[in-house]
């Protein structure tokens, strides 16, 4: 699996899995998300456009990410799941805990909008 | 030409069989084979990815949890039974009944939410049955069964 992380004006950093968020993926997803948490900068959006399966582990990953998010003031924000993410998000009632979005662009939006 | 009643070598007999070591790097390799044996079998897609997800969970848990970095292997076995779909997993990690793992409580709040079980609670939801049996030998069986999913031939 191969992992982007890029930053739009220093704000809101993007991380885009691609591939399947297996184990091993998602710890790589994991430290990704701890690092950039460890230099500050909590306010995150996951852009799942290229990731078409999650296993629990990457759920994980995920919950991890957003519980030290938002102890910084931050949060971690999802884009673009598709359907079969989007279930498993359901059936693990994880979309009841995280803010998503159809798009990347519109999930870095909100932060502008109203925060944190 | 006669019309046959299933495809050669996609009956109640035939039986994929995959051996891997238990190493989350090959949890690719189990997730594959699955997929392709259960579309040589007939599977419609949708129950394939439930029972290739369902495998995935159990395995990475026998990995993690069983062996515990211990050498071992899975074995996996993808088998008919009419236009039922089994799925078997069996290691030699110590005694592991998925069945008695309770459900994660998906109400409380994200601070107290556990994040263990949730890949045992996933594997239930995506099989209509989940049997254990504990080997004689030692080790775990687990069969994932999804029911009706092989089109008619």
């Amino acid at each position: 699996m191969t992992l982007r992380i890029q930053t739009l004006g220093d704000q809101v950093w993007t991380i885009a899995p691609r591939g399947r968020l297996d184990l091993p993926a998602a710890r790589a997803m994991e430290d990704a998300l701890n690092e950039l948490c460890n230099a500050g900068r909590a306010r995150v959006v996951v852009d799942l456009s290229e990731v078409d399966y999650m296993a629990s582990a990457g759920l994980k990953a995920l919950l991890t990410g957003l519980r030290r998010a938002r102890l910084l003031n931050g949060d971690v924000r999802l884009a673009a799941l598709h359907e079969r993410v989007r279930d498993v998000f359901e059936m693990s009632g994880f979309d009841q805990v995280f803010r998503t979005f159809p798009t990347p662009d519109e999930a870095v939006q909100s932060f502008a909008e109203c925060g944190p | 030409m006669d019309q046959v009643t299933s495809a050669p070598g996609t009956g109640d007999f035939a039986q994929a069989e995959l051996t891997v070591p238990a190493d989350v790097r090959y949890l690719v390799i189990i997730r594959r084979f699955i997929h392709e044996a259960a579309q040589v079998l007939g599977a419609a897609t949708k129950s394939i990815d439930d029972l290739v997800q369902a495998a995935d969970e159990l395995a990475t848990n026998a990995i993690l949890h069983g062996y515990r970095g211990q050498l071992g292997w899975i074995e996996v076995a993808v088998r008919p039974a009419g236009g039922d779909l089994l799925v078997i997993l069996r290691d030699q990690a110590p005694p592991f009944d998925p069945r008695l793992v309770p459900e994660p409580d998906l109400s409380l709040p994200l601070e107290r939410r556990p994040v263990g079980g949730l890949g045992v609670y996933l594997s239930r939801i995506l099989t209509d049955e989940i049997r254990y049996h504990a080997l004689p030998a030692g080790g775990n069986e687990v069969i994932l069964v999804k029911r009706g999913v092989r089109a008619a031939k």
